[in-house]
């Protein structure tokens, strides 16, 4: 057996075992563990272990992940889901769709203060969704419009899915963000004109809500100042290259911590549980990193990227053929996988293959642009059935809703997914221009 | 597929409650103590916020940051991490994907995860045992860091006991989904 055939069987042996429930982190450890052993001796494989677990965890890069998951945290115990649905719904809530436009808008600036689709969905829906079902809207608008509205939190930045990404690439997490950003904001876009078809076609499944007096939506719109403010210096210092990602987020943490102080809402209750809800989030992720890090030790040994990138490229495919290849399995992975695992485990192979070929891109424009079509494609998967994550997380939140009717509530923002999708794979210069690239 | 509680509050893991069984009084002290090294490496989070934004401050408006905040950064962030880990596992905190497992019976879900139960301890045996090993070289090689000369072995000895815990979490975990085996 040759080392990539003994690769690829441990690659599918590491799957099946993830298929059989086997927590990832243990698999990807196990397997790879295994694999780099009987490649490279035990003896090295036991001195890959004294220093990978903990240098994997101790990274400067790394530590701006639980920084932004604390961000998130402080920021759901901190109202602003509130204050940011009542802003959005001052400037839309009296037109036909209007409280499932202002749900957009407020996952919107939720989404720059989270980098969590799943915590953007869930917070943003105790709000929104009693709204919704207050005026009439459908179950599946309201569901479906939420559970999209969550994947706005890991399109703007700061996004968790981005920044490991970056980490794994060695790409710069600033330029991501910002690649992400103009996307972000088309999504956004979209979300809203699907909302408009869709109510066009069910007038009955989202009612004009009665307008608000113009004094109090100029009021709730001035309260949401601290958001933008906190949005404009994390993503602004990073760009303007005032201070790292990590800075960025230590600060945009201690901003929202001091948000929800002032709030009143920051009692020692408050504050140990986001502590520990942070525990729980970046302990899961980080387990996984050292997996990854093991199993990816073990995939350098077989050389099977290297060789993939050959063959590939002795192929003579046309290279927008296999980037279109690479997202259609992503697509078909992401609707049986976690996202997370998924891009671990994937574009350590891909991500070699992928600069390798000739897109008349540079090597970090291919990477920036590759990282922001697979985040839309974790955001298409998050949505799809049969697993759409976001769809689960808040058809649970109401019973009165079938998970059948929230899955076609978030066809129409499919739709919209792959749009974007289609509009970044033709026009790449949608990300690269304001990472500065182009 | 599912993050197992990354949905939140509703699963927020209370230690079980109180019984005569002495596993299971063991059981929830572990419970409790991951719980505290949990809460002791958040705190650790907000230090590093604190010390972070305070560097910020000091290098923009006095033109001097706090020497080595990167290096404790990092440092930090590692033991917190590892701090983290065991009051995830208590609580069942791990990434597992259950699409195709979904329409077994409930019993056969139950006995693949008591297998997995124990590769996890595997895994977390390994880890410890290497952080040790590893942690002595460091000590032995007498390796700090750049700026402040912190002794890397320090940290990898903090790291070193949140690992054992795991391990320890990781054997109370088997013992509990045998026992929900049995019944």
């Amino acid at each position: 057996m040759t080392d990539i055939e003994f690769g690829a069987l441990l690659f599918g042996a590491c799957l099946l075992l993830i298929a059989l429930r086997m927590p990832v982190a243990v698999a990807m450890f196990l397997v790879g563990g295994f694999g780099f052993a009987s490649l490279a001796g035990w003896p090295a494989f036991l001195n890959l272990l004294n220093t990978a677990p903990f240098g994997r965890v101790s990274s400067y890069t790394l530590s701006v992940l639980p920084l932004f998951l604390l961000m998130g945290q402080l920021a759901t115990r901190a109202g602003l889901s509130r204050l940011l649905f009542d802003a959005a719904r001052a400037c839309a809530g009296h037109r036909r769709g209007g409280l499932a436009v202002a749900t957009i808008g407020g996952c919107a600036g939720f989404g720059a203060v989270c980098g969590s689709s799943l915590a953007t969905a869930a917070t943003m829906g105790s709000v929104a969704l009693p709204e919704m079902r207050r005026y009439g809207y459908s179950g599946a608008l309201a569901t479906g419009t939420l559970a999209a509205g969550g994947t706005l939190g890991i399109l703007f930045p700061p996004s968790i899915i981005l920044v490991i990404y970056a980490v794994i690439t060695e790409q710069s997490i600033g330029k991501l963000f910002l690649a992400a950003l103009v996307p972000g904001v088309i999504a956004t876009l979209g979300y809203v004109a699907a909302i408009g078809v869709y109510v066009r076609m069910n007038p009955a499944a989202g009612p004009a809500a009665p307008p608000m007096p113009l004094g109090e939506r100029v009021r709730s719109l001035g309260k949401i100042w601290p958001v933008l403010a906190i949005f404009l210096a994390v993503i602004g210092g990073i760009y303007l290259g005032v201070f790292t990602p990590t800075e960025a987020a230590a600060i945009g943490a201690a901003a929202i911590g001091l948000v929800a102080l002032v709030s009143g809402r920051l009692r020692w209750d408050t504050f140990s549980s986001s502590l520990l809800e942070t525990a729980r989030a970046t302990g899961m992720i980080f387990l996984i990193l050292i997996g990854a890090e093991v199993f990816n030790a073990f995939l350098a040994l077989t050389q099977i990227p290297s060789a993939l990138a050959e063959a590939l490229a002795a192929s003579g495919l046309a290279p927008v053929a296999i980037l279109v290849g690479i997202l259609l399995v992503y697509l078909l992975l992401g609707c049986v996988m976690d996202s997370l695992a998924m891009i671990l485990l994937t574009v350590p192979v891909f991500f070699p293959l992928l600069t390798g070929l000739d897109f008349g891109y540079t090597e970090e424009e291919i990477a920036i642009w590759f990282g922001v079509m697979a985040l839309i494609v974790v955001e298409i998967g998050l949505i799809t059935p049969p697993i759409g994550l976001n769809v689960y997380a808040i058809n649970a939140m109401d019973r009165s809703v079938r998970l059948s009717e929230s899955f076609r509530g978030t066809l129409p923002f499919v739709l919209s997914g792959f749009v974007l999708l289609a509009i970044i794979l033709s026009v790449p210069g949608v990300c690269l221009w304001l990472a500065g690239l182009v | 597929m599912r993050r197992t509680g990354s949905a939140g509050r509703e699963n927020d893991p209370a230690p079980p409650a109180r019984s005569s069984s002495a596993g299971e009084r063991l059981g929830g002290g572990l419970t409790r103590l991951a719980r505290a090294f949990a809460m002791v490496g958040g705190l650790l989070l907000v230090g590093i916020v604190g010390m972070t934004v305070a560097s910020v401050i000091g290098r923009y408006l006095l033109g001097v940051p706090i020497p080595g905040d990167y290096e404790l950064t990092e440092l930090a962030c590692g033991i917190a991490v590892f701090a983290f880990f065991p009051y995830c596992h208590a609580t069942n905190a791990n990434i597992v994907v259950d699409f195709f497992t979904s329409r077994l019976r409930p019993r056969a879900r139950a006995v693949l995860d008591a297998v997995h139960s124990v590769a996890f301890t595997i895994m977390a045996s390994l880890i410890a045992w290497r952080l040790l090993v590893g942690g002595t070289r460091k000590l032995e090689d007498g390796e700090t860091t750049l700026f402040l000369a912190i002794p890397i072995h320090s940290a990898y000895f903090a790291a070193l006991v949140a690992a054992g815990l795991l391990a320890a979490v990781s054997i109370l975990v088997i013992y509990r989904r045998l026992h929900a085996l049995r019944r």
